[in-house]
């Protein structure tokens, strides 16, 4: 499908193009008849005139006053010519010299116009008129050049077309104007289109052409009903967790009961599978809950949203000393959802901290991708179980309370998101562990105007 | 030390509370967010334990209005929505720290321990002074010369108020308000009896009298 832009403008180009060209054409159709008009209605008038002045004073021979003649009739080939025809005798201007005039058999009666070639080539416009005078047929030809009137209306559709063309130049730039302003609003909607896809916006402009504007409203709508349902499913599983939580909440204090104290092999089991299920529960909860991609709910804001998280750890963890390093260069919003977020940075940053002895460095670069670097000082981990968190990116260590989901969790969210992490010895810190996490920055191509 | 634990579930309360008092901790219970947060602002707890799924007033609400009023009571946060969002939510509001529930009786015992050395300015493991010191678990204390003693439930609590409150004038109602629960027949002569107790054990001289005032625990021995 070609561009609404190109289709407009070939359509109008070509409409004003031809009724240019007709216009052009009538009007040297019109100039050329209106011209030609005048001259015949002079030429008449000289032919009436000669007709007074015939003189027959001698049988069979048509004489004219000698002195009523206009001059430009004696010159030679002045342009304008006279023959007189009655019966076998004929006159002829002095301006025509020697040489007559090649005209078609003389009419029975009545009044017409001819082209001919005169002498010299001149192109001539006759008048030629039948007359009765005392009781003579008497033919009147009378001739004028057009060579000179033919170049004036040659000179004349030159400059129309010139100014035509002009014309037509100003109108076509003026159409792409008008064309590339009326559609501006289809590109504004195309831009808010891909900041939904970037997250930037939840909505479209609703101040669009009433054309537009079903199809925006339309969108909007599906919009909205997709950010509720995605909200109504997320407090679903919410209450879902809530409601789950609380019986398994009352059955791990049931472990502790005396009576199941007594019982040692009974008490580890019940905490065993009930720890289980809360395993369970949290990792398919927090699973179901991730977003991922398209237009999130809340966009995670680097300036917003990292403070208050790396306070919250602080907080959680006193003792330990917490250094983040950004290069952000003006980056804020990331087309990640901001809960999805907060859980692989959490989670990352909480296991680093459960882990280190006094320091945990955090390092955020934004390149083509979100790149997060942590790094801890505690004892690391050996090279085999390295390789084996890098491949499954599960649990090693059950008993250090949520590492192990943590994990999985962070491994849900990076695939997710098309990303990659890694885990490698630290290089910032004798010991300890490197994870390497990195989230593509989905290209948002700019739309071409 | 008492604790006011803001918890809905009365099934939970039920396993929680006596888990709670034979660690040592004065317990008061309250059911729901308005009476809670009404509780909290009494100025006798030293921490609260708070659920945020609560009915009449949310815990994020009684939370937040506790911070708003100035009021720095230690909170510990009590939730099955544990998602990191909501964690740092939490925090954000005032909380000092969060448990996701379901959770061990010890790992609370753990954090609220914690937090009250932290929330005293006694960090560390264990509590000391200088001479003795006071195992928490076992509920014991220990002094340098290496004598051992195991101490009542009773003992317990008050040698731990006095330990987080070192060498400051504590009068009997504030001890009694800090080791009994609300219920308890609070008489200001069984405080006499216990400081004599401890006095046995750890010399006359630690719990120092000011007459018409009360109590003095000394960090050093001079």
């Amino acid at each position: 499908m070609t561009s609404l832009k190109l289709r407009l403008g070939t359509g109008i180009l070509l409409s004003i193009s031809v009724v240019f060209f007709l216009l052009w054409l009538a009007a040297s159709h019109s100039i050329r008849v209106m011209v030609e008009e005048q001259m015949s209605t002079r030429l008449l008038h000289d032919s009436e005139s000669l007709l007074s002045r015939l003189q027959f004073n001698i049988p069979e021979q048509v004489q004219l006053a000698p002195t009523s003649i206009d001059s430009i009739y004696h010159r030679p080939f002045s342009g304008h010519y006279f023959i007189i025809q009655s019966g076998a005798s004929t006159l002829r201007s002095r301006s025509l010299w020697d040489q007559g005039l090649a005209l078609p058999t003389t009419p029975a009666s009545g009044s017409r116009q001819l082209r001919v070639k005169g002498p010299q080539q001149q192109p001539l416009l006759v008048v030629q008129n039948v007359y009765q005078k005392q009781g003579r047929q008497i033919v009147i030809s009378v001739a004028e050049d057009l060579t000179e009137i033919d170049s004036q209306i040659a000179d004349f559709r030159n400059w129309f077309g010139v100014l035509a063309l002009v014309v037509l130049l100003v109108l076509v730039l003026l159409q792409v104007f008008i064309v590339h302003n009326s559609l501006k609003p289809l590109h504004r909607t195309r831009q808010q289109i891909a900041d939904l896809e970037a997250g930037k916006r939840t909505q479209l402009d609703t101040q669009v052409p009433s054309e537009l504007q079903p199809l925006v409203a339309e969108f909007n709508h599906l919009l909205h009903r997709l950010g509720q349902r995605l909200q109504r499913s997320r407090t679903a599983l919410g209450d879902l967790a809530h409601a789950l939580k609380k019986p398994l909440t009352v059955l791990t204090q049931l472990s502790e009961d005396d009576c199941i104290r007594q019982c040692e092999d009974l008490q580890q089991q019940i905490t065993y599978q009930s720890g289980e299920i809360k395993r369970n529960i949290d990792h398919v909860l927090k699973r179901a809950r991730l977003a991922g991609e398209g237009p999130a709910l809340a966009q995670f804001s680097l300036q917003r949203d990292l403070p208050p998280l790396l306070d919250t750890l602080q907080r959680m963890y006193p003792d330990k000393v917490l250094v983040p390093t950004l290069a952000l260069e003006g980056h804020d919003l990331m087309p990640f959802d901001r809960e999805d977020m907060m859980e692989l940075l959490g989670n990352i940053l909480d296991n680093a901290c459960k882990w280190a002895h006094h320091q945990v460095s955090l390092s955020i670069a934004i390149d083509t991708a979100l790149q997060i670097v942590v790094q801890d000082d505690g004892s690391g981990i050996d090279s085999e179980n390295l390789h084996q968190l890098s491949a499954r990116g599960t649990r090693l260590d059950e008993n250090t309370q949520g590492h192990g989901l943590g994990l999985a969790i962070v491994s849900d969210v990076i695939q997710q998101y098309a990303g990659s992490i890694a885990f490698t010895p630290s290089r910032e810190y004798s010991s300890g562990l490197r994870v390497d996490i990195s989230l593509p920055l989905k290209q948002v191509d700019s739309p071409s105007t | 030390m008492r604790l006011l634990l803001i918890e809905d579930d009365k099934s939970l309360v039920k396993r929680l509370k006596p888990e709670l008092e034979r660690s040592g901790f004065a317990v008061d219970v309250s059911h729901n967010g308005d009476e809670g947060e009404y509780l909290g602002n009494e100025d006798i707890y030293d921490l609260a334990i708070l659920d945020l799924g609560l009915p009449e007033r949310s815990g994020i609400d009684v939370l937040k209005n506790w911070r708003q009023n100035d009021n720095h009571l230690p909170v510990i946060v009590l939730t099955a929505r544990d998602a990191w969002h909501e964690r740092v939510q939490g925090f954000q509001s005032g909380a000092d720290d969060y448990l996701g529930k379901p959770f061990h009786s010890e790992e609370l015992v753990a954090r609220i321990q914690a937090l009250l050395h932290r929330v005293n300015q006694q960090p560390g493991g264990q509590l000391k002074a200088d001479g003795l010191t006071l195992n928490e678990e076992t509920q014991s204390v220990t002094l340098d010369d290496g004598t051992h003693y195991t101490l009542t439930n009773t003992e317990f609590r008050l040698l731990r108020y006095f330990l987080l409150r070192q060498d400051k004038v504590l009068s009997k109602l504030e001890l009694s308000d800090h080791v009994y629960e609300n219920d308890a027949d609070k008489d200001s002569n069984v405080i006499e009896v216990y400081v004599r107790r401890l006095r046995e054990k750890l010399g006359k001289t630690r719990i120092e009298t000011r007459r018409g005032q009360g109590y003095v625990f000394r960090s050093r021995l001079t």
